[in-house]
Protein backbone atom coordinates (compact mmCIF):
# COMPACT_ATOMS: atom_id res chain seq x y z
CA UNK A 1 0.00 0.00 0.00
CA UNK A 2 2.34 2.76 1.28
CA UNK A 3 5.52 1.37 -0.58
CA UNK A 4 8.21 3.59 -0.18
CA UNK A 5 9.81 3.90 -3.11
CA UNK A 6 13.47 3.25 -4.02
CA UNK A 7 16.58 4.72 -2.22
CA UNK A 8 15.21 5.25 1.16
CA UNK A 9 17.80 3.69 3.01
CA UNK A 10 19.79 6.84 2.52
CA UNK A 11 19.78 9.71 4.46
CA UNK A 12 18.33 12.22 2.19
CA UNK A 13 15.16 12.77 4.66
CA UNK A 14 17.57 13.40 7.72
CA UNK A 15 19.05 16.06 5.61
CA UNK A 16 15.62 17.72 4.76
CA UNK A 17 14.22 17.62 7.84
CA UNK A 18 17.64 18.94 9.93
CA UNK A 19 17.22 21.60 6.86
CA UNK A 20 13.89 22.35 8.20
CA UNK A 21 14.61 22.35 11.92
CA UNK A 22 17.24 25.29 11.22
CA UNK A 23 14.50 27.14 8.75
CA UNK A 24 12.21 29.90 11.09
CA UNK A 25 10.18 30.12 8.77
CA UNK A 26 6.12 29.42 8.86
CA UNK A 27 2.89 30.58 8.25
CA UNK A 28 2.32 34.79 9.14
CA UNK A 29 0.43 35.18 12.91
CA UNK A 30 -2.24 36.21 10.81
CA UNK A 31 -3.22 32.97 9.07
CA UNK A 32 -2.67 31.40 12.73
CA UNK A 33 -5.59 33.80 14.09
CA UNK A 34 -7.76 34.05 11.40
CA UNK A 35 -8.39 30.21 10.84
CA UNK A 36 -8.47 29.13 14.40
CA UNK A 37 -11.00 31.86 14.75
CA UNK A 38 -12.92 30.47 12.06
CA UNK A 39 -12.82 27.06 13.40
CA UNK A 40 -13.77 28.36 16.70
CA UNK A 41 -17.10 30.50 15.11
CA UNK A 42 -17.75 27.23 12.84
CA UNK A 43 -17.84 25.07 16.29
CA UNK A 44 -19.83 27.70 18.00
CA UNK A 45 -22.54 27.50 15.45
CA UNK A 46 -22.22 23.80 15.02
CA UNK A 47 -22.56 23.64 18.90
CA UNK A 48 -22.16 20.25 20.70
CA UNK A 49 -23.74 17.40 19.31
CA UNK A 50 -23.48 15.46 22.05
CA UNK A 51 -25.58 16.89 25.16
CA UNK A 52 -23.88 17.36 28.40
CA UNK A 53 -25.24 15.38 31.24
CA UNK A 54 -28.34 17.84 32.69
CA UNK A 55 -28.39 18.47 36.06
CA UNK A 56 -31.81 18.45 37.60
CA UNK A 57 -33.22 21.33 39.95
CA UNK A 58 -35.89 19.32 41.39
CA UNK A 59 -37.31 22.74 43.73
CA UNK A 60 -37.60 24.66 40.39
CA UNK A 61 -40.89 24.44 39.18
CA UNK A 62 -41.09 22.76 35.75
CA UNK A 63 -41.27 25.03 32.92
CA UNK A 64 -44.34 23.28 31.85
CA UNK A 65 -46.07 23.54 34.97
CA UNK A 66 -49.06 26.18 34.62
CA UNK A 67 -49.62 24.14 31.72
CA UNK A 68 -49.78 20.23 32.16
CA UNK A 69 -53.23 20.37 33.84
CA UNK A 70 -55.00 21.53 30.47
CA UNK A 71 -52.98 19.49 28.21
CA UNK A 72 -53.65 16.39 30.23
CA UNK A 73 -57.36 17.37 30.43
CA UNK A 74 -57.60 18.02 27.02
CA UNK A 75 -56.04 14.83 26.04
CA UNK A 76 -58.27 12.93 28.06
CA UNK A 77 -60.89 14.61 26.73
CA UNK A 78 -59.89 13.68 23.05
CA UNK A 79 -59.66 10.26 23.31
CA UNK A 80 -62.62 9.72 24.72
CA UNK A 81 -64.32 11.35 22.05
CA UNK A 82 -62.27 9.63 19.18
CA UNK A 83 -63.73 6.10 21.31
CA UNK A 84 -67.18 7.63 21.02
CA UNK A 85 -66.99 8.02 17.36
CA UNK A 86 -64.90 4.83 16.78
CA UNK A 87 -67.13 2.04 19.01
CA UNK A 88 -69.41 1.95 16.83
CA UNK A 89 -68.00 0.40 13.86
CA UNK A 90 -66.31 -1.82 16.12
CA UNK A 91 -70.02 -3.16 17.02
CA UNK A 92 -71.89 -5.74 15.04
CA UNK A 93 -75.12 -5.06 13.52
CA UNK A 94 -77.96 -5.74 15.93
CA UNK A 95 -80.68 -6.65 13.44
CA UNK A 96 -81.18 -5.94 9.68
CA UNK A 97 -82.26 -3.08 8.42
CA UNK A 98 -86.76 -3.33 7.89
CA UNK A 99 -88.12 -4.49 5.31
CA UNK A 100 -89.88 -1.57 4.69
CA UNK A 101 -86.78 0.94 4.21
CA UNK A 102 -86.61 2.50 0.63
CA UNK A 103 -83.83 0.53 -1.02
CA UNK A 104 -82.24 4.03 -1.74
CA UNK A 105 -81.19 3.54 1.86
CA UNK A 106 -80.01 0.45 1.51
CA UNK A 107 -76.65 -1.16 -0.08
CA UNK A 108 -76.31 -1.15 -4.12
CA UNK A 109 -79.51 -3.37 -5.23
CA UNK A 110 -77.84 -5.00 -8.13
CA UNK A 111 -77.01 -8.42 -7.08
CA UNK A 112 -74.37 -10.37 -8.73
CA UNK A 113 -76.52 -12.49 -9.69
CA UNK A 114 -78.93 -10.22 -11.60
CA UNK A 115 -77.17 -8.00 -13.85
CA UNK A 116 -78.65 -4.85 -15.20
CA UNK A 117 -78.24 -4.30 -19.10
CA UNK A 118 -77.79 -0.41 -18.00
CA UNK A 119 -74.30 0.82 -18.50
CA UNK A 120 -72.26 1.05 -14.72
CA UNK A 121 -70.25 3.74 -13.90
CA UNK A 122 -66.70 2.36 -13.02
CA UNK A 123 -67.69 2.51 -9.50
CA UNK A 124 -70.59 0.17 -9.33
CA UNK A 125 -68.32 -2.47 -11.43
CA UNK A 126 -66.20 -2.01 -8.56
CA UNK A 127 -68.46 -2.44 -5.94
CA UNK A 128 -70.33 -5.18 -7.35
CA UNK A 129 -67.26 -7.03 -8.70
CA UNK A 130 -67.13 -10.59 -7.44
CA UNK A 131 -65.81 -10.65 -3.69
CA UNK A 132 -62.18 -12.42 -3.91
CA UNK A 133 -62.64 -16.09 -2.32
CA UNK A 134 -60.73 -15.63 0.52
CA UNK A 135 -63.17 -12.79 1.93
CA UNK A 136 -66.41 -14.65 0.71
CA UNK A 137 -67.08 -16.42 4.04
CA UNK A 138 -66.47 -13.41 6.18
CA UNK A 139 -69.12 -11.64 4.13
CA UNK A 140 -71.33 -14.62 3.58
CA UNK A 141 -71.31 -15.17 7.96
CA UNK A 142 -72.28 -11.14 7.84
CA UNK A 143 -75.98 -10.71 6.80
CA UNK A 144 -75.76 -7.19 6.54
CA UNK A 145 -73.04 -7.60 3.90
CA UNK A 146 -74.73 -10.79 2.36
CA UNK A 147 -76.19 -10.12 -1.14
CA UNK A 148 -79.55 -9.24 -1.52
CA UNK A 149 -82.10 -10.22 -3.76
CA UNK A 150 -83.57 -7.24 -5.68
CA UNK A 151 -87.11 -6.06 -4.16
CA UNK A 152 -89.70 -6.92 -6.02
CA UNK A 153 -92.16 -4.06 -7.22
CA UNK A 154 -94.94 -3.96 -5.16
CA UNK A 155 -98.69 -2.91 -6.61
CA UNK A 156 -99.60 0.05 -6.40
CA UNK A 157 -95.92 1.46 -5.34
CA UNK A 158 -93.43 2.98 -7.84
CA UNK A 159 -90.48 1.34 -8.08
CA UNK A 160 -87.49 3.49 -6.88
CA UNK A 161 -84.29 3.99 -9.63
CA UNK A 162 -81.58 2.33 -7.67
CA UNK A 163 -79.15 4.33 -6.51
CA UNK A 164 -76.17 4.40 -8.56
CA UNK A 165 -73.78 3.45 -6.04
CA UNK A 166 -70.52 5.96 -5.39
CA UNK A 167 -67.07 5.29 -5.11
CA UNK A 168 -67.79 5.83 -1.21
CA UNK A 169 -69.89 3.54 -1.20
CA UNK A 170 -67.37 0.61 -2.58
CA UNK A 171 -64.99 1.87 -0.10
CA UNK A 172 -67.06 1.80 2.83
CA UNK A 173 -67.97 -1.37 1.42
CA UNK A 174 -64.15 -2.73 1.35
CA UNK A 175 -64.29 -1.42 5.16
CA UNK A 176 -66.69 -2.53 6.80
CA UNK A 177 -65.78 -6.22 4.94
CA UNK A 178 -62.48 -5.57 7.11
CA UNK A 179 -63.68 -4.37 10.15
CA UNK A 180 -66.09 -7.22 10.35
CA UNK A 181 -63.99 -10.37 9.29
CA UNK A 182 -60.71 -8.95 10.64
CA UNK A 183 -59.33 -12.82 11.08
CA UNK A 184 -60.52 -13.62 7.19
CA UNK A 185 -58.78 -10.05 6.38
CA UNK A 186 -55.42 -10.91 7.86
CA UNK A 187 -56.21 -14.73 5.92
CA UNK A 188 -56.25 -12.81 2.56
CA UNK A 189 -52.87 -12.74 1.12
CA UNK A 190 -50.97 -9.40 0.70
CA UNK A 191 -51.29 -7.53 -2.50
CA UNK A 192 -48.46 -8.43 -5.11
CA UNK A 193 -45.84 -5.63 -4.67
CA UNK A 194 -45.18 -2.83 -7.07
CA UNK A 195 -43.28 -4.11 -10.18
CA UNK A 196 -40.24 -2.95 -10.10
CA UNK A 197 -37.71 -1.89 -6.72
CA UNK A 198 -37.80 1.75 -7.70
CA UNK A 199 -41.91 1.92 -7.32
CA UNK A 200 -41.48 0.71 -4.15
CA UNK A 201 -38.95 3.22 -3.45
CA UNK A 202 -40.87 6.05 -4.55
CA UNK A 203 -43.45 4.67 -2.15
CA UNK A 204 -41.21 4.99 1.06
CA UNK A 205 -40.58 8.38 2.22
CA UNK A 206 -37.00 8.53 0.88
CA UNK A 207 -36.68 9.46 -2.74
CA UNK A 208 -34.85 6.34 -5.15
CA UNK A 209 -31.64 8.03 -4.83
CA UNK A 210 -31.46 8.46 -1.72
CA UNK A 211 -32.33 4.66 -1.49
CA UNK A 212 -29.37 3.97 -3.91
CA UNK A 213 -26.59 5.79 -1.56
CA UNK A 214 -28.21 3.71 1.16
CA UNK A 215 -28.02 0.51 -0.47
CA UNK A 216 -24.76 0.99 -1.60
CA UNK A 217 -23.15 2.68 1.78
CA UNK A 218 -24.86 -0.78 3.30
CA UNK A 219 -23.84 -3.50 0.85
CA UNK A 220 -27.31 -4.22 0.42
CA UNK A 221 -26.44 -5.51 -3.05
CA UNK A 222 -29.56 -6.97 -3.91
CA UNK A 223 -31.57 -4.54 -3.44
CA UNK A 224 -28.81 -2.15 -5.26
CA UNK A 225 -29.36 -4.35 -8.35
CA UNK A 226 -32.67 -4.18 -7.87
CA UNK A 227 -32.70 -0.23 -8.15
CA UNK A 228 -29.93 0.16 -11.07
CA UNK A 229 -32.27 -1.90 -12.70
CA UNK A 230 -34.49 1.34 -13.14
CA UNK A 231 -34.03 4.45 -14.50
CA UNK A 232 -31.92 6.15 -12.21
CA UNK A 233 -29.21 8.36 -11.77
CA UNK A 234 -26.61 6.85 -10.35
CA UNK A 235 -24.24 9.30 -9.97
CA UNK A 236 -26.51 11.25 -7.94
CA UNK A 237 -25.00 13.10 -4.81
CA UNK A 238 -26.19 13.71 -1.39
CA UNK A 239 -25.32 16.63 0.56
CA UNK A 240 -22.12 16.42 0.87
CA UNK A 241 -21.45 15.45 -2.27
CA UNK A 242 -21.33 12.21 -2.39
CA UNK A 243 -22.33 9.89 -4.61
CA UNK A 244 -23.45 6.26 -4.06
CA UNK A 245 -20.32 5.12 -5.26
CA UNK A 246 -17.83 7.10 -2.88
CA UNK A 247 -20.42 6.17 0.21
CA UNK A 248 -19.92 2.45 -0.77
CA UNK A 249 -16.00 3.17 -1.26
CA UNK A 250 -16.31 4.78 2.06
CA UNK A 251 -17.87 1.92 3.49
CA UNK A 252 -15.57 -0.51 2.02
CA UNK A 253 -18.43 -2.04 -0.13
CA UNK A 254 -16.33 -3.78 -2.46
CA UNK A 255 -19.56 -5.95 -4.10
CA UNK A 256 -21.25 -2.31 -4.38
CA UNK A 257 -18.28 -0.83 -6.07
CA UNK A 258 -18.46 -3.50 -8.76
CA UNK A 259 -22.31 -3.24 -9.19
CA UNK A 260 -22.11 0.78 -9.17
CA UNK A 261 -19.39 0.52 -11.82
CA UNK A 262 -20.88 -1.56 -13.93
CA UNK A 263 -23.68 0.39 -14.00
CA UNK A 264 -21.63 3.62 -15.61
CA UNK A 265 -20.99 5.55 -12.03
CA UNK A 266 -18.81 7.46 -12.52
CA UNK A 267 -15.27 6.51 -11.10
CA UNK A 268 -13.84 10.04 -10.56
CA UNK A 269 -17.00 11.83 -9.17
CA UNK A 270 -15.72 13.60 -6.65
CA UNK A 271 -17.17 14.86 -3.66
CA UNK A 272 -17.70 18.25 -2.24
CA UNK A 273 -14.12 18.50 -0.44
CA UNK A 274 -12.15 17.34 -3.25
CA UNK A 275 -11.75 14.09 -2.43
CA UNK A 276 -12.52 11.50 -5.36
CA UNK A 277 -13.28 7.61 -4.79
CA UNK A 278 -9.79 6.62 -5.58
CA UNK A 279 -8.62 8.91 -2.80
CA UNK A 280 -10.91 7.67 -0.35
CA UNK A 281 -10.11 3.79 -1.29
CA UNK A 282 -6.48 4.58 -1.15
CA UNK A 283 -7.00 6.35 2.41
CA UNK A 284 -9.07 2.96 3.63
CA UNK A 285 -6.22 0.90 2.48
CA UNK A 286 -9.25 -1.25 0.49
CA UNK A 287 -6.81 -2.98 -2.40
CA UNK A 288 -9.62 -4.92 -3.94
CA UNK A 289 -11.85 -1.42 -4.30
CA UNK A 290 -8.94 0.73 -5.39
CA UNK A 291 -7.73 -1.91 -8.47
CA UNK A 292 -11.74 -2.44 -9.10
CA UNK A 293 -11.42 1.99 -9.80
CA UNK A 294 -8.56 2.03 -11.68
CA UNK A 295 -10.12 -0.90 -14.11
CA UNK A 296 -12.51 1.55 -14.36
CA UNK A 297 -10.56 4.65 -15.76
CA UNK A 298 -10.62 6.60 -11.94
CA UNK A 299 -7.12 8.57 -11.45
CA UNK B 1 -0.66 9.35 14.03
CA UNK B 2 -1.08 9.94 17.76
CA UNK B 3 -0.46 13.12 19.59
CA UNK B 4 1.89 13.57 22.60
CA UNK B 5 -1.50 13.68 24.73
CA UNK B 6 -1.89 10.02 22.90
CA UNK B 7 -5.00 11.62 21.05
CA UNK B 8 -5.12 10.65 16.70
CA UNK B 9 -5.61 13.26 14.72
CA UNK B 10 -8.92 11.49 13.76
CA UNK B 11 -10.44 11.27 17.26
CA UNK B 12 -9.26 15.87 17.17
CA UNK B 13 -11.08 15.85 13.79
CA UNK B 14 -13.95 13.99 14.80
CA UNK B 15 -14.40 15.89 18.37
CA UNK B 16 -14.09 19.07 16.56
CA UNK B 17 -16.55 18.11 14.10
CA UNK B 18 -18.81 17.78 17.34
CA UNK B 19 -18.26 21.63 17.72
CA UNK B 20 -14.89 21.16 20.22
CA UNK B 21 -12.70 24.21 19.10
CA UNK B 22 -10.13 22.90 21.03
CA UNK B 23 -9.71 19.96 19.68
CA UNK B 24 -9.06 21.63 15.95
CA UNK B 25 -6.26 23.94 17.69
CA UNK B 26 -4.41 21.01 18.83
CA UNK B 27 -4.71 19.69 15.60
CA UNK B 28 -3.57 22.97 13.46
CA UNK B 29 -0.76 23.09 15.58
CA UNK B 30 0.56 19.83 14.99
CA UNK B 31 0.21 19.99 11.34
CA UNK B 32 0.94 23.98 11.44
CA UNK B 33 4.23 23.47 9.64
CA UNK B 34 4.01 20.46 7.64
CA UNK B 35 1.04 22.11 5.61
CA UNK B 36 2.69 24.99 5.37
CA UNK B 37 6.15 24.06 4.57
CA UNK B 38 4.13 21.61 1.43
CA UNK B 39 2.69 25.01 0.30
CA UNK B 40 5.52 27.21 0.82
CA UNK B 41 8.06 25.27 -1.19
CA UNK B 42 5.29 24.26 -3.92
CA UNK B 43 4.77 27.55 -4.79
CA UNK B 44 7.63 29.67 -3.64
CA UNK B 45 5.98 32.46 -2.15
CA UNK B 46 5.51 32.89 1.37
CA UNK B 47 2.62 35.29 0.65
CA UNK B 48 1.01 33.09 -1.54
CA UNK B 49 1.44 30.03 0.49
CA UNK B 50 0.14 32.25 3.48
CA UNK B 51 -3.44 32.49 1.70
CA UNK B 52 -3.13 28.61 0.45
CA UNK B 53 -2.72 28.05 4.29
CA UNK B 54 -5.78 29.68 5.02
CA UNK B 55 -7.73 28.73 2.12
CA UNK B 56 -7.12 24.79 2.92
CA UNK B 57 -7.44 25.17 6.78
CA UNK B 58 -10.46 27.11 6.33
CA UNK B 59 -11.83 23.66 4.41
CA UNK B 60 -10.79 21.54 7.02
CA UNK B 61 -12.77 22.94 9.49
CA UNK B 62 -15.83 23.77 7.33
CA UNK B 63 -15.38 20.39 5.66
CA UNK B 64 -14.87 18.25 9.23
CA UNK B 65 -18.55 16.68 9.97
CA UNK B 66 -17.96 15.12 6.38
CA UNK B 67 -15.11 13.50 6.99
CA UNK B 68 -14.77 9.82 7.86
CA UNK B 69 -12.87 8.15 9.79
CA UNK B 70 -12.14 5.49 7.45
CA UNK B 71 -9.80 8.16 5.56
CA UNK B 72 -6.59 9.00 7.33
CA UNK B 73 -6.42 12.64 8.24
CA UNK B 74 -3.01 13.66 6.38
CA UNK B 75 -4.03 12.07 3.27
CA UNK B 76 -7.43 14.11 3.55
CA UNK B 77 -5.43 17.10 4.62
CA UNK B 78 -2.58 16.76 1.86
CA UNK B 79 -5.34 16.24 -0.46
CA UNK B 80 -6.89 18.83 -0.03
CA UNK B 81 -3.98 21.17 0.12
CA UNK B 82 -2.77 19.46 -3.07
CA UNK B 83 -6.09 20.52 -4.54
CA UNK B 84 -6.37 23.83 -3.18
CA UNK B 85 -1.92 24.22 -5.09
CA UNK B 86 -3.07 23.45 -7.82
CA UNK B 87 -6.49 25.63 -8.53
CA UNK B 88 -4.52 28.25 -7.75
CA UNK B 89 -1.19 27.82 -9.69
CA UNK B 90 -3.79 26.85 -12.66
CA UNK B 91 -5.80 30.28 -12.14
CA UNK B 92 -2.54 32.58 -11.77
CA UNK B 93 -0.09 30.81 -13.58
CA UNK B 94 -1.93 29.21 -16.65
CA UNK B 95 0.80 30.43 -19.06
CA UNK B 96 3.48 28.12 -17.20
CA UNK B 97 3.71 24.33 -16.80
CA UNK B 98 3.74 22.78 -13.50
CA UNK B 99 7.60 21.60 -14.67
CA UNK B 100 8.67 25.47 -15.02
CA UNK B 101 7.48 26.72 -11.80
CA UNK B 102 9.99 28.23 -10.16
CA UNK B 103 10.41 30.05 -6.64
CA UNK B 104 11.06 33.41 -5.63
CA UNK B 105 14.26 34.63 -6.07
CA UNK B 106 16.57 32.99 -3.03
CA UNK B 107 13.68 32.12 -0.34
CA UNK B 108 13.73 28.93 0.04
CA UNK B 109 17.46 29.24 0.08
CA UNK B 110 17.39 31.71 2.40
CA UNK B 111 14.56 30.36 5.25
CA UNK B 112 16.32 27.00 4.81
CA UNK B 113 19.35 28.62 6.03
CA UNK B 114 18.13 30.18 8.52
CA UNK B 115 19.20 29.87 12.26
CA UNK B 116 22.38 28.16 12.64
CA UNK B 117 22.70 26.63 16.02
CA UNK B 118 26.27 25.79 16.13
CA UNK B 119 29.21 27.26 15.55
CA UNK B 120 31.07 29.38 12.96
CA UNK B 121 32.39 26.06 10.58
CA UNK B 122 29.42 23.62 10.93
CA UNK B 123 26.91 26.80 10.88
CA UNK B 124 28.43 27.53 7.58
CA UNK B 125 28.02 23.91 6.40
CA UNK B 126 25.02 23.21 7.56
CA UNK B 127 24.17 26.70 5.39
CA UNK B 128 25.56 25.25 2.06
CA UNK B 129 23.82 22.09 2.90
CA UNK B 130 20.74 23.58 3.51
CA UNK B 131 21.37 25.89 0.35
CA UNK B 132 21.79 23.25 -1.53
CA UNK B 133 18.93 20.91 -0.69
CA UNK B 134 17.38 24.18 -1.27
CA UNK B 135 18.02 25.03 -4.83
CA UNK B 136 17.72 21.10 -5.63
CA UNK B 137 14.41 21.69 -4.86
CA UNK B 138 13.59 24.51 -7.04
CA UNK B 139 15.44 22.61 -10.06
CA UNK B 140 13.13 19.80 -9.72
CA UNK B 141 10.22 19.75 -12.17
CA UNK B 142 7.26 20.46 -9.99
CA UNK B 143 5.45 17.46 -10.09
CA UNK B 144 8.46 15.18 -9.07
CA UNK B 145 8.93 18.42 -6.26
CA UNK B 146 5.10 18.18 -4.96
CA UNK B 147 5.39 14.27 -4.81
CA UNK B 148 8.81 14.37 -2.69
CA UNK B 149 7.01 17.19 -0.43
CA UNK B 150 4.03 15.15 0.00
CA UNK B 151 6.04 11.95 0.84
CA UNK B 152 8.19 14.11 3.05
CA UNK B 153 5.99 16.38 4.82
CA UNK B 154 2.29 14.57 4.39
CA UNK B 155 4.29 11.26 5.35
CA UNK B 156 2.23 9.89 2.30
CA UNK B 157 2.87 6.70 0.20
CA UNK B 158 3.28 5.90 -3.25
CA UNK B 159 -0.21 4.77 -3.50
CA UNK B 160 -1.74 7.54 -2.00
CA UNK B 161 0.58 10.63 -4.08
CA UNK B 162 -0.57 8.52 -6.91
CA UNK B 163 -4.04 8.83 -6.00
CA UNK B 164 -3.99 12.75 -4.88
CA UNK B 165 -2.10 13.76 -7.94
CA UNK B 166 -4.35 11.46 -10.34
CA UNK B 167 -1.49 9.68 -11.70
CA UNK B 168 -0.59 5.82 -11.87
CA UNK B 169 0.81 4.28 -8.96
CA UNK B 170 3.68 3.73 -11.47
CA UNK B 171 4.44 7.29 -12.35
CA UNK B 172 4.00 8.53 -8.92
CA UNK B 173 6.99 5.94 -8.07
CA UNK B 174 9.20 7.06 -10.52
CA UNK B 175 8.67 10.84 -9.94
CA UNK B 176 9.60 9.34 -6.33
CA UNK B 177 12.29 7.97 -7.17
CA UNK B 178 13.84 10.70 -9.69
CA UNK B 179 13.30 13.61 -7.19
CA UNK B 180 15.07 11.09 -4.51
CA UNK B 181 17.64 10.93 -7.20
CA UNK B 182 18.37 14.52 -7.64
CA UNK B 183 18.44 15.25 -4.15
CA UNK B 184 20.75 13.19 -2.92
CA UNK B 185 23.20 13.78 -6.06
CA UNK B 186 23.00 17.26 -4.96
CA UNK B 187 23.43 16.45 -1.32
CA UNK B 188 26.21 13.66 -1.98
CA UNK B 189 29.47 16.12 -0.41
CA UNK B 190 27.55 16.86 2.83
CA UNK B 191 27.54 14.15 5.47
Amino acid sequence: MNERPPNQEDDLDEKYRRASARDGSGPSESVRRAVLRHAAELAAKRGPRELAPTKIDFEQPAANDARWRPAAYGGLAAAALVGLLVAPHFMPPSSRPPASQPPSSRQPASPPSAPTTAPRSAAEQAAAAPVPESRAPALALNPALAPRPAPTPRAGVPMETPRVPSVDDAASASNRSRRYAPAAAQRVPAPPPAPGALAAAAQAPIDAATALRQAAQSGDTQRLQALLGEQIDVNARDGAGRTALMLAVYRGQAQAVDALLARGADPNAADASGTTPLQAAVAGNQSGIIAALRRAGAR
Amino acid sequence: MMSDAGETDESLLTRYARGEAEAFEVLYRRHEMRTWRYLERNVGNRATADELMQEVWFAVAREAPNYRATARFTTWLFTIAHNRMIDWMRTNRPQASLSTLGYESGSVILQLTANPSTGPLAAAVAQEESAALAEALTRLPAEQRDAFLMQIEGGLGVEEIAAISGVSFETAKSRLRYARSKLREALKEFA
